[in-house]
């Protein structure tokens, strides 16, 4: 174990873990009320498109896979509000263009070998120190907003109408939203992955509705659920040499199944 | 009695796409008013609200709100509203006090919590619906009608100066539905609000209102339903089966395609 905290890589991923963690548990919850967890899935594989033209025009394809998932967060949004689309349309256009494109680019970059599953499944030996550091700003910039605007955006999830007459500021929330939202999910990816992210998006919230009916402790509850999925999922790949992102997802699906069977036992 | 203006529509025009839904409509709503708004399916009432609202607006005409323009309303919560289909996923996690509260978090600055304040207004609130005693139940737990009651008491938890309802009996049965106007008329005098209300049921609507205005695309009366509606007008609204408006209160054929 100390061997083990001794690494640097490992620090790294832990402290990043813990970090998303947070972030995780909080937004799960509102992308599940809002039935919007196919957007999860639909903004990781848009990355794929932005991860490809960073590896092709070769700057860090962090910064290009960013842009990519802010830009198809908010015109996504802007289609469902202008076009009369439904999210699920509006994703399923925007991921499997992006997908379409970063094949491109990647069949443009003929000679590059290029650590395709890395990117699609994770892997926690890429994380860096800079990864780290993009994780903690964004943790910064996101924590006090949720804070700040946890009743307003309860009260949008909740009601839009209602809460756009009330003086809630619905537009910028909602754009606000889906932006953070595509800012977690790429920070994620060097960890969990492209294909598993998704999970991450909906196991937190769903778990913590299985533990109460009131949303500060489901949220409470899925911050603490992730907490436990990642690093335990993190520790446990080490030891058994496994990919990371597979061994959270497998951990955090067997402990939400669990505990559905109990809850569905204790509720007779 | 105060004449002060709460709803004024000037020649309103409203179209979706290139139809219209809205054609040349004027209504003034005199504060303290009761005024309810009856029509048939599709004859224009929700949007009709929305241009009010400000979720909508007319290509033709003027639409005020104690003299501000609807787009200008939401800033200050002067009104309350209640839409027609209630969204609400019946697992979504919160308490009634909690559905109330989110009227003073609407109000609050960035990072703003409830003062003790906001909280007895929230009580205030929930007892004026006689649902003070379901503060801390589970939203989706309750009835339909006490679930009204409740966004009602969210509603007045703005302090507003119009509650905005549309079509607030639909899926109560007959007791629920004459609780709820019993404390519609109630709050009226105790609250001073002006309350406009979508209904198809001028039957029972009639009883309790200033004014009724029937829409179907137009308004083709306007007028105190206690001096009797031209029966011309109605089945200019309502086509052949006014008879069904008019006697049956649980009138199901008046649901249909709801
Ligand atoms: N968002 C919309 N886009 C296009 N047409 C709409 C929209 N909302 C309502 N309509 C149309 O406007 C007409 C009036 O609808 P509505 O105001 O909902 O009627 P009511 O509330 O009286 O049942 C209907 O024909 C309806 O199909
Ligand atoms: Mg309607």
């Amino acid at each position: 174990m100390i061997a083990l905290f001794g690494s640097q890589f490992f620090q790294n991923a832990f402290i990043m873990s813990l970090l998303l963690s947070i972030l995780f548990g909080f937004f799960s919850f509102f992308v599940i009320m809002r039935k919007m967890a196919f957007l999860g899935a639909g903004i990781a594989h848009t990355a794929f498109g932005g991860v490809a033209l960073g590896v092709l025009m070769g700057i860090n394809p962090f910064y290009s896979s960013l842009v990519f998932c802010i830009v198809a967060a908010v015109l996504v949004g802007k289609l469902t509000q202008v076009g009369h689309v439904s999210y699920d349309t509006g994703i399923g256009i925007f991921f499997s263009f992006s997908m379409a494109l970063g094949v491109f680019f990647i069949a443009l970059k003929k000679a590059y070998a290029f650590d395709l599953s890395g990117y699609l499944f994770g892997n926690i030996l890429g994380v860096t120190r800079f990864d780290q550091f993009l994780v903690l700003i964004v943790v910064l910039v996101c924590i006090p907003v949720m804070f700040g605007y946890l009743h307003k955006i309860l009260f949008l999830t909740f009601d839009e109408k209602v809460a756009a007459v009330s003086g809630v500021p619905t537009q910028m929330l909602d754009t606000l939203l889906l932006v953070t939202l595509a800012m977690i999910i790429v920070i994620s990816i060097k960890i969990v992955g492209i294909i598993l992210v998704s999970a991450l998006i909906v196991l937190p919230a769903s778990f913590g509705m299985l533990i109460s009916k009131d949303y500060r402790k489901v949220i409470g509850s899925a911050v603490g659920y992730t907490l436990v999925i990642m690093i335990g999922g993190l520790v446990l790949s080490y030891y058994l040499d496994l990919p990371t992102g597979a061994v959270i997802v497998i951990l955090g699906t067997l402990i939400y199944f669990i505990t559905l069977v109990l809850s569905k036992l204790k509720s007779g | 009695m105060n004449s002060e203006i709460a709803i004024f529509l000037d020649h309103v025009w409203v179209k979706y796409d290139h139809r219209i839904v809205l054609e040349n409509i004027s209504l003034k709503v005199s504060s303290r008013e009761i005024v309810s708004i009856v029509g048939p399916n599709g004859g224009g009432k929700t949007t009709l609200l929305n241009t009010i609202l400000g979720f909508k607006e007319p290509f033709k005409g003027k639409v005020s709100v104690f003299g501000v323009r609807p787009q200008d309303i939401e800033k200050n919560g002067m009104i309350g509203y209640l839409p027609q289909t209630s969204p609400h996923d019946i697992q979504f996690p919160v308490r009634v006090f909690d559905v109330v509260a989110m009227s003073r978090y609407g109000r609050k600055s960035f990072l703003g919590r409830l003062n003790g304040e906001d909280r007895d207004l929230i009580v205030d609130s929930l007892k004026k619906v006689e649902m003070a005693d379901f503060q801390s139940h589970h939203f989706g737990s309750l009835s339909g009608g006490q679930k009204q009651r409740v966004l009602i008491a969210r509603a007045l938890a703005l302090r507003p100066k119009i509650l905005i309802l549309d079509e607030p009996s639909t899926g109560l049965d007959s007791v629920a539905q004459d609780q709820f106007y019993q404390i519609l008329q109630k709050l009226r005098v105790d609250e001073k609000l002006t309350i406009l209300m979508v209904s198809h049921d001028i039957g029972v609507v009639s009883g309790i209102v200033d004014q009724i205005a029937c829409l179907n695309k137009q308004i083709h009366f306007h007028g105190n339903p206690k001096e009797g509606i031209p029966s011309e007008a109605l089945i200019e609204v309502f086509g052949r089966n006014v008879q069904f408006v008019l006697h049956d209160k649980n009138c199901e054929t008046c649901e249909k395609g709801l």
